[in-house]
C-alpha cells in the first residue's frame, strides 16, 4: 500500500509533463501541416506550369508553321531562302503578340546556313500570374526539297531490259538507294553496302529492284531493305515489292530549245564565257567542239598533262577518248554526242609520237544552280588504264546507254549520281564510294536549277525537326 | 485510507480544464481537417489539369499530324476566327488511295474522328468519288462511312477551326469541374 501511495506521490510531482507533451504534439502537427501546405503549393504550381507549358509549346509550333508558310508563300522570304547570292547568309525575324492567346507572343528567327537550308528558332512566351512567364524554344531545320527523279538512288539503271551487273567489286552507297528497272546481279565475291542518311526522316539505304535481285553465294549485300520481286526484306512499304518501274530521266542534249545543253553551250560561246586551259594556259575559248578539236587539245597537253574545262558547259559533237596518260579536269559539265572512253587504251600514237600512261578524270561543281558532271548519249567506259588513279566526281554521271567500269581506281568518290540504262562494274575490289546528292542529279538532268519548261523549280521545303528544347 | 481516497478525487480535471482541452482539440482537428481538405482539392485540381492536358495534347497532335499531310480541306472553311467552325473534313494524305475524307467533330464533350467517302448511287461497286463530283443524270452522291466515328479525346468545351492559304488554326477549350484549359495552335497543310 505504501508503494502505491509513493507512486501517486511521484505522479503528483510530474504533473507539468502533460504541457511538454502537448507542446511537442502541437509542434509535430504544425510541422506536418506546414509540410502539407508546401506540398499542396508545389503541386498546384506544377499543375499550372504543366498547362502553361503545353500552351507555350503549341504557340511556338504555330510560329514555326507560320514561318514555313512564309517560306513558300512570301516572295521576300522565298527569295531570301533560295536566291543566290542573298541566300548564302540570309536571315529574317518575325514577331507576333497576342495572336492566339492573350498575354502571349512568339518570335521567329530564321538564319540560312547555306542556300536552301535554314535554321528556324521559335520562341513563345506566355505571361501568367503577376510576374511569371512560361517560355518554349523550338529549333528546326528547313531544307529546300527538289524531289527525286530516281527514287533517291545515286546508283540507278533505267533500262527496262538491261541489268545492273556488279562483279568483283566493292560498292558503298551513302545516303540513298540503288535502283534497277530490271534486275540487279551481284557476283564474284562482290560487296555492296547501302546506307541510310540518318539526318533525314526518309528511310534510305534500300536496294530497289523492279524485277529480280540475283545475289551469288560468294557476294554480299548489306542494305536497310531489299525490295524486289524475289526479296521483300525490311521496310518496303513506301516502294512496294517489287517497286514500280521508274523510267530513265531524259536529258535535252541538242534539241532546238534554248534550254538544250548544246544551245546553252552556244550561248556561252557567243558571250565569250568559254575557257579551256592546256596545262594551265588558255588554249581554246570554245564551248562547242568537234571530236577532232577536242582530240587536238588533249594531244596538245602531252603526257601527264592536264586539260581543264572552265566553261561551265563544254559540248563535244562526237566521241571523247582519254588515253596516253592525260588528266582531264572538268569544272562544270562535259557533254558528248557519242561514246566517252576514259582509259580504254594505254598508248596514243599520233604524228610519230607515242604517249603511254594512266588517265585521270576529276569533275568539280562550279557552284549552286549550275550543272556539273559527264553526260553522254552513248556508252561511257572507265577502262583499265584509269586504274590506280584518284577519280573524284561531284555531279551527275549519265549515259543514255551503258556505263561500263573495268577499272581499279586508287580512290573513287562520286557525290551526285551515276545514271545509265545499263551499268556493269568490275573494280577488282577497289572501293567505289557514291554519295547521293539529289540537287546535283537534278541540275545535271535539267541543265540548271529548274526543269527546262518551267520558270520556277518545283518548290516545297521539306521540314525535319532536328531538335527542340524548353526553358521556363 | 479516507485521506488517501480524498487525495485521488482532488487529482481529477475541472470543467474549465476539460473545456480548454476540448477547444484546443477542436481547433487542432479543424486545422488538420482543413489542411487535409486543401490537399485533397489541390490533388484533384492537379489531376484535372493532367487529364485536360493529356486530352488536349492527344486531340491536337492527332489533328495536326493529319492536317499537315492532308491533300485538301473540303467544304466551307472560314478565314476569320469569329466565323470558326467546330468540325473539319479533309482528304487523307497518309494513304495512297484518294478520296478518303477524315472528319473531326465535336459531340457533347467528346471529339470524334471518322473516315467518310462518297460514291454514285448507281455504282454497285461503290467506287469512291471526290466530294464535289457531279453524279451522272438520275444518280446522287451518297456518303458512306469507311471508318466509324471513334472518340479520340474528351473533356472538350469548345473546338474551333479557321484559317486560309493553307494555314489551319485550331482552338481547343477543355473543361473539368470548374477548371478550363485553352490550347491554340496553327498548322500549315503542305499539300494544299
Amino acid at each position: 500500500m505504501v508503494a502505491i501511495f509513493n507512486m501517486f506521490q511521484s505522479q503528483k510531482k510530474q504533473q507539468g509533463v502533460i504541457l511538454i507533451i502537448s507542446a511537442l504534439v502541437l509542434l509535430i502537427l504544425l510541422i506536418l501541416g506546414s509540410y502539407f501546405l508546401t506540398f499542396i503549393l508545389t503541386e498546384s504550381k506544377i499543375s499550372r506550369a504543366e498547362l502553361v507549358a503545353a500552351q507555350s509549346y503549341y504557340l511556338a509550333e504555330a510560329g514555326l508553321n507560320e514561318a514555313i508558310w512564309r517560306l513558300i508563300n512570301d516572295p521576300d522570304w522565298q527569295a531570301g531562302f533560295i536566291t543566290p547570292p542573298l541566300c548564302e547568309n540570309w536571315s529574317a525575324n518575325l514577331s507576333r503578340d497576342n495572336l492566339l492567346l492573350p498575354d502571349s507572343s512568339y518570335q521567329i528567327q530564321i538564319q540560312n546556313q547555306q542556300c536552301g537550308q535554314a535554321e528556324l528558332i521559335a520562341t513563345s512566351t506566355i505571361k501568367f500570374g503577376k510576374e511569371k512567364s512560361s517560355q518554349r524554344v523550338i529549333k528546326i531545320k528547313a531544307y529546300r526539297a527538289l524531289g527525286s527523279l530516281t527514287e533517291n538512288s545515286p546508283f540507278f539503271t533505267g533500262g527496262t531490259s538491261e541489268n545492273m551487273d556488279i562483279s568483283a567489286s566493292v560498292l558503298n552507297v551513302y545516303q540513298g538507294n540503288i535502283f534497277s528497272n530490271n534486275n540487279i546481279n551481284i557476283k564474284d565475291f562482290s560487296s555492296v553496302k547501302i546506307f541510310d542518311n540518318p539526318e533525314t526522316d526518309l528511310k534510305e539505304g534500300k536496294a530497289l529492284v523492279h524485277n529480280n535481285l540475283n545475289l551469288s553465294w560468294s557476294s554480299q549485300l548489306a542494305a536497310e531493305a531489299i525490295c524486289s520481286k524475289n526479296y521483300c526484306r525490311g521496310d518496303c512499304a513506301d516502294q512496294g515489292c517489287p517497286p514500280t518501274n521508274v523510267s530513265m530521266p531524259m536529258i535535252d542534249f541538242d534539241s532546238a530549245a534554248a534550254s538544250s545543253y548544246k544551245n546553252r553551250a552556244i550561248a556561252l560561246e557567243q558571250n565569250n564565257l568559254c575557257s579551256i586551259l592546256c596545262n594551265g594556259i588558255v588554249c581554246s575559248q570554245k564551248c562547242v567542239l568537234t571530236e577532232g578539236e577536242f582530240e587536238d587539245l588533249l594531244w596538245r597537253v602531252g603526257l601527264n598533262g592536264t586539260l581543264t574545262l572552265n566553261s561551265g558547259i563544254t559540248y563535244v559533237t562526237g566521241r571523247i577518248e582519254l588515253r596516253g596518260g592525260r588528266q582531264l579536269v572538268i569544272n562544270g559539265v562535259l557533254v558528248a554526242d557519242e561514246t566517252v572512253d576514259i582509259g580504254e587504251r594505254w598508248c596514243w600514237v599520233q604524228r610519230g609520237r607515242i604517249d603511254c600512261g594512266f588517265n585521270q578524270i576529276t569533275i568539280n561543281d562550279p557552284g549552286i544552280n549550275q550543272p556539273s558532271g559527264l553526260l553522254t548519249k552513248r556508252n561511257l567506259t572507265f577502262g583499265p588504264y584509269s586504274s590506280f588513279q584518284k577519280i573524284e566526281i561531284t555531279g551527275l554521271v549519265y549515259s543514255n546507254d551503258e556505263i561500263n567500269m573495268l577499272s581499279c581506281p586508287s580512290e573513287f568518290k562520286l557525290v551526285g549520281g551515276l545514271l545509265g540504262r545499263k551499268i556493269s562494274i568490275s573494280s577488282l575490289w577497289a572501293n567505289l564510294n557514291i554519295y547521293l546528292d539529289n540537287q546535283r542529279i537534278l541540275e545535271g538532268i535539267w541543265a540548271g536549277s529548274k526543269p527546262p519548261d518551267q520558270e520556277k523549280p518545283p518548290y516545297s521545303p521539306l521540314i525535319t525537326i532536328e531538335h527542340w528544347e524548353e526553358i521556363y | 485510507m479516507k485521506k488517501f481516497l480524498l487525495k485521488i478525487k482532488k487529482t481529477g480535471f475541472t470543467l474549465i480544464e476539460i473545456l480548454i482541452t476540448l477547444t484546443i482539440f477542436l481547433i487542432i482537428s479543424l486545422a488538420i481537417y482543413s489542411t487535409f481538405l486543401l490537399s485533397q482539392r489541390a490533388s484533384q485540381a492537379a489531376q484535372s489539369s493532367i487529364e485536360m492536358s493529356q486530352n488536349g495534347r492527344v486531340i491536337i497532335e492527332r489533328i495536326i499530324r493529319e492536317v499537315r499531310q492532308a491533300r485538301e480541306v473540303i467544304g466551307d472553311f472560314p478565314g476569320e476566327r469569329q466565323n470558326a467552325v467546330n468540325e473539319i473534313i479533309f482528304e487523307d494524305g497518309h494513304i495512297a488511295e484518294p478520296y478518303h475524307y477524315v472528319h473531326y467533330f465535336q459531340v457533347d464533350s467528346e471529339i470524334k474522328r471518322e473516315v467518310i467517302g462518297y460514291y454514285f448511287s448507281g455504282d454497285p461497286e461503290e467506287k469512291l468519288q471526290p466530294w464535289n463530283a457531279l453524279p451522272p443524270a438520275g444518280q446522287t452522291l451518297i456518303k458512306k462511312i469507311i471508318e466509324p466515328a471513334l472518340v479520340i479525346g474528351e473533356l472538350v468545351e469548345q473546338l474551333q477551326f479557321w484559317g486560309s492559304g493553307g494555314m489551319v488554326n485550331i482552338g481547343l477549350v477543355l473543361k473539368k469541374q470548374d477548371k478550363t484549359f485553352e490550347l491554340e495552335t496553327s498548322v500549315f497543310g503542305r499539300n494544299f
